[in-house]
C-alpha cells in the first residue's frame, strides 16, 4: 500500500515488531515498541503515552530518541507537549495534540510532532507521539507506518498486561482499592464499534470501583448490555456485584433468556446468604437483525433514551433487585429505544452525585453532555468528568453511565 | 467498643479523624506527626486504607511525600463509627440515676471548656483522643 516508499513495508515492520515484542519479557513490551518503531518509522523520537482508567491523564511509559541507547532518556525536557518524566500528568482535556488525538481518535500532525491513537478490540489505551526531522515529510513514512502498526501495539500491550504488572502500575494515576482491583479484572473493555453497533461505559471513579460493574457483548446479531449496581459499601458491595455479574453472564453463556438471568443471579446471592446483598440491575438484549431489544430493569438504575439533543426516561416495569426476586415477579419487556437512537443506562451514583453545597447532578446536566457534539464512544467519559467536576472533584458513590446504540449508525451523535 | 461498623482498628479510625479535620487532604508525613507514629507506620496505615477504599493516593511518587485524601466511603465510615459511638454512650447513660446524669453533663462541659482553651495556643489539629 506504500510501494513508492524504499524502506521497509508495514508487513515487515509488523514481523519485527511482532517478533521482538514476543522475544522480550511482557514488562519491557512498551520500550520495545518505541525501540522498533522509532527507527522503523525514520522518527527522531517516539514516546509511547499510557492513559489511566478514569481516562483523565495519559503517563509517558517508554521513549526511544535516535542516537541514544533504549531507556536513556525517561526525565529529560520536552517542547512538544509530551510529559515531562514519567508518571507526570498529561491531562487528556488538555490543549496538547497527543491529548486531542486521544480524545478524537485520530492521527494528528502538528508540525514535527504526529500522534496516533492506540486502541484495539475496545481498550482505549494510549498515544503513540512521534517528532519527525523538520526536513522529513511525515505523511511519507511516520504516519503511515504508525498507522499500520497501532492496533499490534495495542494487542501487545493488552497482552503485556496480563503477565506482568509494569505496564498496569505505570499507567494508573491513583493506587487502586482492592474492591477496584476485584472490578477492573471482571470488566469488559470500556467500548466498541462494530458493524451496526456501538457500546462504551466508564465507572466514575474507576480507581474506587466498588458497587458498579457493567457488561456487554456483540455476537453475531445480538448485543446484550448490562448494568449492575450492589446495594451497600466496600468489598461486600464489590463481591456481590462481581457475583451477579458471573451469574449473569453465565446464564446468558447457558442460552437463558434476561428472566432467567436474574432469576440465576437471584439463586447465586441468596446461596452466600449474609455475605452479600441485593444487586439493582438492567439487563438488556438487542437482536440487531430487527434493530428490536426486551429489557429486565431490577431494582434502581435510570433508562433514558437520547435523541436529537433530547433525552427522555424510558418508562420500563421495575421489577425487585437482584437477590429479591421470587418466581414469576419479573417479565422481561420490549426495549423503548429503536435503532439509531441511544440507550443510556445510569447507575444511581449518577443522580445521587451531590456538589459541594449539596445540590444533586440533574437529568439536565446529563442531557447538556448528551447533546454536545461528540462522539458515542467518548461520550461516558465526558458523563464523567461532568459528575466529577459538579462533585467538586470527589464523587459520592459510583456513578456508571452505559450507553449503546445499533442499527445504521454514522459516527458520532445523532 | 466491641463491633464497631467497618472494623476499623482505633488508630485507623483515628488516622480518618485527622484527614477529615484538615479538609480532607494530608501528607503522610504530617500524619505522622499528627498521630504520634514514625513516617513508616503511617505509610503503612494509609496503605491499608488505601486497600479499603477509605483513603486515596496517587501512584508512582514517594510514599511519603504524597498528599493521601480521605474518600467518600471513608467519610461514610467515619459518621458510621461516630454514629456507633454515640448510640453506645446513649445506651450506658441511659442507665444511669438522672441526677448523676446531670452531674456527668457538666463535668463533661467544664472539662471540654478547659481542653478548648488549653489546646488554643496550638491552634493546629482538633483530633479527639481515643479511649483505649
Amino acid at each position: 500500500m506504500t510501494s513508492s516508499r524504499p524502506h521497509a513495508t508495514d508487513e515487515a515492520v509488523q514481523a519485527s515488531l511482532l517478533s521482538a515484542a514476543l522475544a522480550a519479557s511482557s514488562w519491557q513490551v512498551p520500550q520495545t515498541v518505541v525501540d522498533v518503531l522509532g527507527p522503523a518509522s525514520g522518527a527522531v523520537r517516539l514516546d509511547l503515552l499510557l492513559v489511566d482508567h478514569e481516562l483523565v491523564e495519559l503517563h509517558r511509559i517508554a521513549r526511544w530518541r535516535v542516537g541514544e541507547p533504549s531507556h536513556a532518556d525517561l526525565g529529560g525536557p520536552d517542547q512538544q507537549g509530551v510529559p515531562p518524566s514519567p508518571g507526570r500528568e498529561h491531562l487528556v482535556e488538555g490543549p496538547t495534540a497527543a491529548a486531542r488525538t486521544f480524545r478524537e481518535q485520530v492521527v494528528t500532525v502538528a508540525g514535527t510532532t504526529v500522534c496516533q491513537p492506540v486502541s484495539v478490540r475496545g481498550h482505549r489505551l494510549g498515544v503513540l507521539v512521534a517528532t519527525v526531522p523538520g526536513t522529513v515529510d511525515p505523511a511519507e513514512r511516520v504516519v503511515p507506518v504508525l498507522a499500520a502498526t497501532a492496533g499490534l501495539v495495542g494487542l501487545l500491550l493488552r497482552q503485556a498486561v496480563e503477565s506482568s504488572d509494569e505496564v498496569e502500575v505505570r499507567r494508573r494515576s491513583h493506587v487502586f482499592s482492592v474492591a477496584a482491583e476485584m472490578q477492573w479484572d471482571v470488566l469488559p473493555p470500556t467500548e466498541h464499534r462494530g458493524p451496526g453497533v456501538e457500546v462504551a461505559a466508564l465507572v466514575e471513579p474507576a480507581y474506587l470501583a466498588t458497587s458498579d460493574v457493567f457488561d456487554w457483548a456483540v455476537d453475531d446479531d445480538v448485543l446484550s448490555v448490562a448494568l449492575l449496581e450492589a446495594d451497600g459499601e466496600g468489598l461486600r458491595a464489590a463481591r456481590s456485584a462481581d457475583l451477579a455479574l458471573a451469574a449473569v453472564r453465565h446464564a446468558r453463556r447457558a442460552g437463558l433468556d434476561l428472566v432467567d438471568q436474574a432469576a440465576t443471579a437471584d439463586d447465586v446471592l441468596r446461596r452466600q446468604g449474609s455475605g452479600t446483598g441485593r444487586v439493582h440491575a438492567a439487563l438488556v438484549r438487542v437482536d440487531l437483525g430487527t434493530g428490536r431489544g426486551r429489557m429486565v430493569l431490577a431494582g434502581a438504575p435510570l433508562v433514558l433514551r437520547h435523541t436529537a439533543g433530547a433525552l427522555h426516561v424510558v418508562s420500563v416495569p421495575r421489577a425487585p433487585a437482584l437477590g429479591d426476586g421470587e418466581e414469576g415477579e419479573r417479565s422481561d419487556q420490549p426495549l423503548p429505544v429503536p435503532p439509531r437512537q441511544t440507550l443510556v443506562l445510569a447507575s444511581s451514583g449518577v443522580l445521587q452525585a451531590r456538589s459541594r453545597d449539596d445540590v444533586p447532578f440533574t437529568l439536565d446536566q446529563l442531557e447538556d453532555v448528551l447533546r454536545a457534539p461528540a462522539d458515542l464512544l467518548d461520550t461516558p467519559r465526558q458523563v464523567a468528568r461532568a459528575v466529577r467536576a459538579h462533585c467538586g472533584g470527589q464523587v459520592a458513590r459510583d456513578a456508571t453511565c452505559v450507553l449503546a446504540r445499533w442499527g445504521a449508525i454514522s459516527r458520532g451523535r445523532p | 467498643m466491641s463491633g464497631a461498623p467497618d472494623d476499623l482498628t482505633p488508630v485507623q479510625l483515628r488516622c480518618l479523624e485527622v484527614l477529615a479535620a484538615t479538609g480532607g487532604t494530608s501528607r503522610v508525613g504530617d500524619l505522622a506527626v499528627a498521630l504520634g507514629v514514625v513516617a513508616s507506620s503511617a505509610s503503612r496505615l494509609v496503605d491499608r486504607l488505601v486497600a479499603l477504599g477509605l483513603v486515596s493516593r496517587r501512584a508512582g511518587r514517594s510514599r511519603r511525600e504524597v498528599d493521601v485524601m480521605i474518600t467518600a466511603a471513608g467519610r461514610r465510615a467515619l459518621r458510621r463509627c461516630a454514629a456507633a459511638v454515640s448510640h453506645a454512650l446513649e445506651q450506658v447513660a441511659a442507665q444511669m440515676d438522672p441526677d448523676d446524669r446531670r452531674s456527668l453533663r457538666r463535668g463533661l462541659a467544664a472539662l471540654s471548656e478547659v481542653a478548648a482553651r488549653a489546646q488554643q495556643p496550638q491552634g493546629s489539629l482538633d483530633v479527639p483522643t481515643e479511649d483505649r
